[in-house]
This record gives C-alpha cells, structure tokens and sequence, in this order.
C-alpha cells in the first residue's frame, strides 16, 4: 500500500521540529494514525493522491528526492 | 447527594484513579471534588473555557459543571501541591464503569464522546483521548467529567485517541451487536479495552464485510502489527504530508454512522420476561409495592440500591422518596430496557447497571485502586433486595449467613423478600440440582436478619411462598 511505504522512509521533517509541539499521554498508535489517512474521506483521498503524485514524480525523476517541504 | 467515593472528611484525599495524564489530578475535600492543573492544562483550560463550545456544552449538560477555585476556596494542603490553577467540579451522584452499563448506554457515551471531538474541532480545539472512563452518568444522561482533555488544536495532527475509541468504546459495541459477545467481561478483563489483534481473532469471515469491522479492526490490527517496532515520528510527517483537519472530521462522521447503525439484536431473555411472566398474583404485587412504598415514604434517604431491579419497578418506587437510585440486575437485557425507558422519560435519579452480585465489580487497575468495587465507592441507606436471595443462594452457591453478613456490611436498611423452597421460581433452580441448601429456611433466615439488623417488620404475601422483611441497620 503506498500510504504504508511511504511511512517506511526516513521522516520527511526532523523529530524535533514538530514532535515537541504535540502533547501525548496515550499511544495514538503507529498502525493507528497512518490508517486515519484512509479514514479520511475525500481529503484523505486528495492526500493520498499527492503523496502518489510525489512519488511517481520522484521515480521520473521529475522531482528531487531530497526536496525540502515548504 | 451521597458521596462520589470512600473519602476521608476534613483532610484532602487523592483520587488514585486519575494518575494517568500527568497534567492533572483529582482530589476529594469535605466532599466536594477538585482537580489541579498544570501550566499546560491551564493554557488548555483557558482555551476552552473561553470558547462557545464550552458554554453550550456546559449548558446542555453534556459537560460536568466546573468553574476555576482562587486561593481562599482552595484547600490548604491541595494548594501545597503546587498546582498552576484548581478547578472544582459538580459532584457526579453515583461513580460507574463501562464493564457495568448496558449496550445503549455504552453506545450513547460513544456518540457523546464523538459528538464532543467533533464540536470541539470546529473551534479550534481537540481531546487528547477517547476512554469511556471519562463518561459518567446522572441517572440516564451521560456526561463527560475529564475538563483537561481539551486541548488547542494544531494543525495538521491526527486524531491521538482514535486507537483508544476503538479500543473502549467501538469493538466493545461491535462485538455484541455483530456477534452477541457480552463485552463487560472483556472490559473487565483489562481496562485499557480490547485491541485490534484481539477484536479481529473474534471476527468470522463474513464479519468482515460488517460496516466498520475491515477498516477499523482488520486492516488496524495489521498496521498495528507492521510498524509497531517503528522509530519513525509518524505524527511528524503526517503533517509534514498535509493531514488535514477535515480527515478527522470526516473519520469522525463515518464513525458516527457506523455506531448509530448498531443494534444489540438478542431476541429474548428469561429475566427479561420477569414482569410479565411471573408467578405473582396481581394481589401479591399489590402487596410487596405497598410493603416498599410504606418503608421508603418513612424516610428521605440519600442513595437507595435496587439489587436484582428487573424492570425497575422498585427502583422508581424508591426514587420518590430519594436523592438517588442504583438499580442493578444480572441481566444485561433486562438493563438495557430500563435503560431506554429512563432515558425517554430524561429520568436523572435512577442509573442501572448490569451487575451479578455474586461476582459484582471488585478493585480493579493499578494497586487495585484506580477502578473501586462497587461496595468502595459510596455505602446506600436503603437495599432492596426483593426476589433475589434464592439466585445468590441456589444458584450462585452463597451461604445465606454470608449474605445477609454482607447486606449488614453495606450499613443500610434493608428490605428483602425471602422465596421459599415451595414457590415455583425456587423450584425451578433447583430441578437439576442437589438439594444442599439447608441454610436456605424461613427460620434461619430469620435468625441471621435478627443477628444483623432490628427487624421492624414481617409481612406474608397471599401466595404464602414469598415473605418480605423491613430491617433497620444496627449501627
């Protein structure tokens, strides 16, 4: 599943740059928070489209592998 | 209003059940209850407090009255705690526990507790989790009581305690009403629920094409199982991909169907029945309701417990002259029907519970504190015990001394009804099974209410097998 894959590479921002910003005392879960994007209705889908778009571009070679997000 | 739990009067007591979240905690003072808050939960609380969602809520009832403490109404030692605020909260009557409700009302906490998130995200505001422990009831109205679950929402974060709301309140509900599996024991068993790996074991094939039961538990356990080992911060690059607020939202929406949609399908159930398959006569119900109605118009009391409630009929005869009624009975579907005709009347005084006696709810959780049995968590003035001895007795195997030693322990008056061994119901219990019961006699009976209690008074009903006992407590 592409959603899956993608969560397999490095993480695209570092740790420290977000991870302090979100207070948690459970788990979300791993499994659990990537699914969400599958629960995610129509952006969902729109989110998973673009990572697809990223990805293929990326193979092409139509988009650098390591870019930066904005 | 009884007390919410077993407290010490005059000095502040910690309640050992709200150690979890680190950003608060919950103490009892001269029967009033207060929570501390972190400088986090305190620029949360703030957030909310100043929000309209908080109002409404607070004005539907959906929420437990609280308001912020200053130092003079703090108490001295809970201000040495060093907490960055107090809060103080309405008392809730009587504490229970989802392993104790019913179907619908564990599938209406799940729609509150959805209907909350998702009101709380249009302003700007999320929960930081999803356990059924933070529903409480008055009566038949469910009420969310963790205030510093709010917290301010940031962007581009996913929902923390969709796993949890799986985990308590979604497959507990799936599974009975899919596969008619009784999830209070399951709930029991362990409190943080049941997870996904679990929850999928339990599914047929079939079951797999069930609203909800592919993507919330199958394809859940999977994923779970796939990257639980994973040192990647997947909350980071969820935002850093464009997660979307909406996703939540929308996920919240399809939850809401998938719940809404669930029915508890159990066609029929012996106790259920009861009242309309008895063997009382119409002149011996007459009787014992009269017999209940003089004893609780005598006196205002604060908490009745209705044990073996059946239909709830006692338990409303009870509640005119009470703060509060527990009524309880064995008999899941026997709650559940209670249940639906208190919530339709908006019945606030009367809460049921699904409870077997001779195996009520004991200490549960961490040092056996953070859930109470159901015997710590407030003591009743009055028990009803009306139809119910010959169960603990025949079937469940009590002695009878130990359960009268246990009806004193309570502190209570108490109103019981003894069934005779010649009364039909008794005979059923004992058609297949040896008769070893020599406790289980009107004489010895007698011996052990007069040990226990000052018996005020005796009444025979027509039919002659059931006799019903007013005894005051000695204490």
């Amino acid at each position: 599943m592409i959603v899956c894959h993608l969560f397999e590479s490095k993480p695209i921002m570092p740790y420290s740059v977000f991870g302090h910003l979100i207070f948690c005392y459970i788990d979300p879960g791993t499994g659990s928070m990537i699914l969400q994007i599958l629960l995610g209705g129509v952006a969902g889908l729109w989110m998973i489209i673009k990572l697809f778009g990223h990805r293929i571009k990326t193979m092409l070679g139509l988009s650098k592998k390591e870019e930066e997000p904005k | 209003m009884p007390p919410v739990t077993a407290q010490s009067s005059g000095s502040v007591s910690i309640e050992p059940g709200s150690f979890r979240d680190r950003n608060g905690r919950i103490y009892y003072y001269e029967g009033a209850i207060y929570r501390g808050l972190s400088l986090q939960a305190l620029e949360n609380y703030s957030i909310l407090a100043a929000s309209q969602f908080y109002k409404n809520t607070l004005e539907a009832g959906t929420l437990i009255e609280t308001r912020q403490v200053g130092q003079g109404e703090t108490p001295e030692t809970l201000q040495a705690e060093g907490w960055a605020a107090v809060l103080k909260h309405a008392r809730v009557p009587f504490i229970s526990y989802p392993y104790e409700w019913s179907f619908g009302m564990l599938k209406d906490a799940a729609l509150l507790q959805l209907d909350l998130l998702n009101r709380a995200l249009n302003e700007d505001l999320t929960m930081k989790d999803a356990t059924s422990y933070n529903i409480q009831w008055f009566g038949s109205k469910p009420v969310f009581i963790d205030i510093p679950s709010f917290e301010k929402f940031i962007p581009g974060t996913p929902w923390v305690g969709y796993r949890q709301f799986c985990e308590l309140f979604l497959y507990p509900l799936m599974l009975q009403a899919y596969k008619d599996v009784e999830f209070h024991q399951l709930l029991r068993g362990r409190l943080d629920g049941i997870t996904p790996e679990e929850c999928k074991n339990l599914m047929s094939f079939r079951d797999k094409f069930r609203p909800g039961v592919f993507m919330d538990v199958v394809l859940q356990a999977k994923l779970q199982k796939k990257y639980s080992q994973t040192t990647n911060n997947v909350r980071a690059n969820l935002r850093a991909t464009g997660f979307r607020k909406e996703m939540i939202t929308s996920n919240i929406a399809r939850l809401t169907k998938i719940i809404r949609r669930f029915e508890w399908k159990r066609s029929q159930s012996v106790w259920s029945d009861y009242a309309t398959n008895t063997s009382y006569t119409d002149a011996d119900t007459k009787r014992k309701e009269e017999f209940v109605r003089s004893v609780v118009a005598k006196k205002h009391r604060n908490l009745v417990w209705d044990l073996g409630c059946n239909t709830g009929a006692y338990s409303r005869i009870a509640a005119k002259n009470s703060e509060y009624v527990v009524a309880t009975d064995f008999d899941h579907l026997a709650i559940e029907r209670l249940y639906h005709e208190l919530k339709k009347e908006g019945n606030a005084t009367i809460l049921p519970l699904v409870m077997n006696l001779a195996d009520a709810s004991p200490n549960l959780g961490w040092r056996g504190l953070e859930r109470k049995a159901l015997t710590e968590r407030a003591k009743p003035d009055l028990v009803l015990c009306l139809a119910l001895i010959h169960h603990i007795v025949i079937s469940a195997n009590v002695p009878l001394k130990e359960f009268i030693d246990w009806m004193a322990s309570l502190g209570g008056d108490l109103v019981i009804e003894f069934v005779t061994k010649d009364d039909p119901m008794t005979k059923i219990l004992l058609a297949n099974k040896d008769d070893q019961y020599d406790d289980y006699s009107l004489d010895f009976l007698e011996q052990c209410l007069a040990d226990r209690f000052h018996v005020r008074r005796r009444e025979q009903l027509a039919s002659g097998t059931r006799i019903m006992y007013f005894a005051q407590t000695l204490s």
